[in-house]
């Protein structure tokens, strides 16, 4: 155990960095943006010159940018960015209420992809070069190319508009009290529609790696020792195939969270990412400023779930010699 | 050598595929003004005219009375544009800084690749928003915000070709003939890493392509610009009257990323293949 914990600490350490960099990197972006949170809210109210001052100074906008940099970065510790000028709400506060509707919404999606496309992946990869296999992976590649945000309109013609079968719109029926099966069926499509890629990427990679694993001496192996041509498959091909699965999880997740971005606008679903697309209209900057970074961390966090997993399945992982 | 590999690439059939389709979408981009001389955006019909009614406007009109013909042609010239730009911006940058952290080492290595893991840290996308967001929707504004990202890729690839090269002799002798890192950095190591990097043009591309719809389609493209995820977004709002709207634009949109996705296929095929006879 004492491996996992060094590899843990050691992956946290490593983050240091990086998320100074990205906060330094978020700072950056809202002192270059045109106007400041004050301009957009005045914008809308109007007010004087000695409003906009007074307002400036409680939201600790005035002072030199090295001030205003080392504000933002000890109001970063203690997870206070100010308010939102859209919300009237401390950022963090609100970026925490939608983070949940995210991470359903991607833990949906990871699962469907996962189960089809490791099916699929199985079915591909036990015979490489068949009729099946080429169908497979033809459709895997096709998949990959269409864009998430059509996919979700298409999706959104063939079963709301054309065939009424679900309903679109947030996560729940307003008006009806919330039930599971209710925040089911609002979550089919838009869990389709971000999965899609996803279904191709663990399929491809599932494939790839049966391919590679085919010619090994232990899968001759376990054929000598006359196991059924089944058991091969998953124990001796499959088996050391999935381990690269896990690391294209990895390697993905900001793309995963980048694509909710636009799913979560179509669909109308309050999670963190329509939240960007909102801070973006709004010129909420600190509010952008705060997913940012709460994605961020998201995207290290499942890194380093990937990596500990990866360490307990691969005793040689973070090992001091060799 | 780089000939040899695209005409390699083109030999495998998913080069072969990708590059006539590409070449189609080239053409058309490059034609559209002259099949469609006037503005995209201008107003040219009645309203939401379906596809094949008026032999005028053989794929209809949107909810604006704009020719959608007009605006896909036009949309293949803008997309290609923005994917070209980013995938050279990406790639020079990329492939500088990816050499200079290699070549040198030490304090500007440990720089340039902290700011790549941080970069790669951040959803693309998300990063892409954040920059639209600060500098304004423009064409410029896209092609910075998709290639602050997209500049990674070719330089821990470069980055890594120049450490594998770095030692070989024909390098040593460089050096001992006097030319100064930065040169050599320039002149010998990175044309030899170059086809490596060429391979990922392709995915940068692909990937800058979807970006930028997906941008269009938020509507923080280019506003003075046709543009395929512009007329998605447009099409949404008659989506149950008048569907082509949006499957148009989007089937153009699926069949560009397809074939360049594809030439990046053909391309990775046969880098790899010769990789396997090198041995």
């Amino acid at each position: 155990m004492t491996r996992l914990l060094r590899l843990c600490l050691q992956r946290l350490l490593s983050a240091v960095p990086t998320l100074l960099l990205v906060a330094v990197g978020a700072f950056v972006l809202i002192e270059l943006a045109p106007g400041d949170a004050v301009d957009a809210y005045l914008a809308e109210t109007g007010g004087d010159a000695g409003f906009a001052a007074e307002m400036r100074r409680r939201l600790g906008l005035s002072g030199s940018p090295m001030e205003r940099l080392g504000g933002f970065l000890v109001g970063l510790l203690s997870l206070d960015l100010g308010k939102s000028l859209v919300f009237n709400r401390p950022v963090f506060a609100v970026v925490f209420e939608r983070l949940p509707n995210t991470l359903l919404l991607m833990g949906t999606s990871l699962a469907l992809a996962a189960g089809i496309g490791l099916s699929l992946g199985l079915v591909a990869g036990a015979r490489p070069g068949s009729v099946q296999d080429r169908s497979l992976s033809a459709t895997g590649f096709l998949l990959l190319a269409i864009p998430n945000f059509w996919l979700a309109l298409v999706l959104i013609l063939a079963f709301v508009v054309q065939v009424p079968l679900f309903p679109i719109g947030g996560l729940s029926t307003i008006g009806r009290p919330p039930s599971i099966l209710d925040t089911a069926m609002h979550l089919v499509l838009p869990t389709i529609a971000l999965g899609a890629g996803y279904i191709a990427l663990y399929l491809r990679t599932l494939r790839a790696g049966m391919i590679d694993a085919w010619p090994m001496d232990h899968v001759r192996s376990a054929r000598a020792r006359g196991l059924p041509e089944r058991r091969v498959v998953l124990g001796a091909v499959a088996r050391p195939a999935l381990l690269p699965t896990i690391v294209v999880l990895g390697q993905n997740a900001g793309t995963l969270v980048g694509g909710s971005i636009v799913i979560e606008t179509v669909f109308a679903i309050p999670g963190t990412g329509r939240l960007a697309f909102e801070a973006v209209m709004g010129r909420d900057t600190a509010m952008l400023a705060a997913v940012v970074l709460t994605s961020t961390v998201l995207v290290i966090a499942i890194n380093l779930a990937v990596d500990l997993l990866l360490a307990k399945l691969d005793p040689r992982i973070g090992a001091r010699h060799g | 050598m780089a000939d040899s590999i695209a005409v390699r690439a083109l030999s495998t059939p998913e080069g072969a595929v990708g590059a006539g389709l590409v070449c189609l979408v080239a053409f058309a981009g490059l034609a559209a003004g002259l099949f469609f001389p006037g503005d995209p955006l201008d107003m040219v019909a009645r309203p939401l005219l379906a596809p094949f009614a008026n032999p005028a406007f053989p794929l209809g009109t949107d909810r604006l009375g704009r020719d959608l013909a007009a605006g896909l042609v036009h949309g293949a010239r803008a997309s290609l544009a923005i994917g070209l730009s980013v995938a050279i911006v990406a790639l020079v940058i990329g492939a500088a800084l990816g050499a200079l952290a290699g070549m040198f080492g030490g304090l500007i290595d440990e720089i340039i690749m902290r700011v790549a893991d941080a970069i790669q840290t951040v959803p693309a996308f998300l990063l892409a928003l954040a920059i639209v967001a600060t500098t304004g929707p423009s064409l410029l504004g896209v092609v910075i915000a998709l290639a602050a990202s997209a500049w990674t890729g070719p330089a821990r690839v470069v980055r890594a070709e120049v450490l594998s090269l770095r030692e070989r002799a024909f390098v040593d002798a460089s050096r001992l003939s006097g030319r100064s890192t930065v040169a050599i950095a320039f002149s010998v190591v990175l044309p030899n890493a170059l086809s490596t990097a060429i391979a990922l043009a392709a995915i940068i591309v692909a990937g800058a392509l979807l970006s930028e719809a997906a941008l269009a389609f938020l509507g923080l493209g280019d506003p003075n610009a046709a543009s395929w995820g512009a007329m998605i977004a447009e099409g949404r709002a008659v989506i149950r009257t008048a569907p082509h709207v949006i499957l148009l634009p989007g089937a153009a949109l699926f069949v560009t990323v397809l074939a360049v996705s594809l030439v990046g296929e053909g391309l990775q095929k046969a880098l790899t293949g010769r990789r396997s006879e090198d041995r």
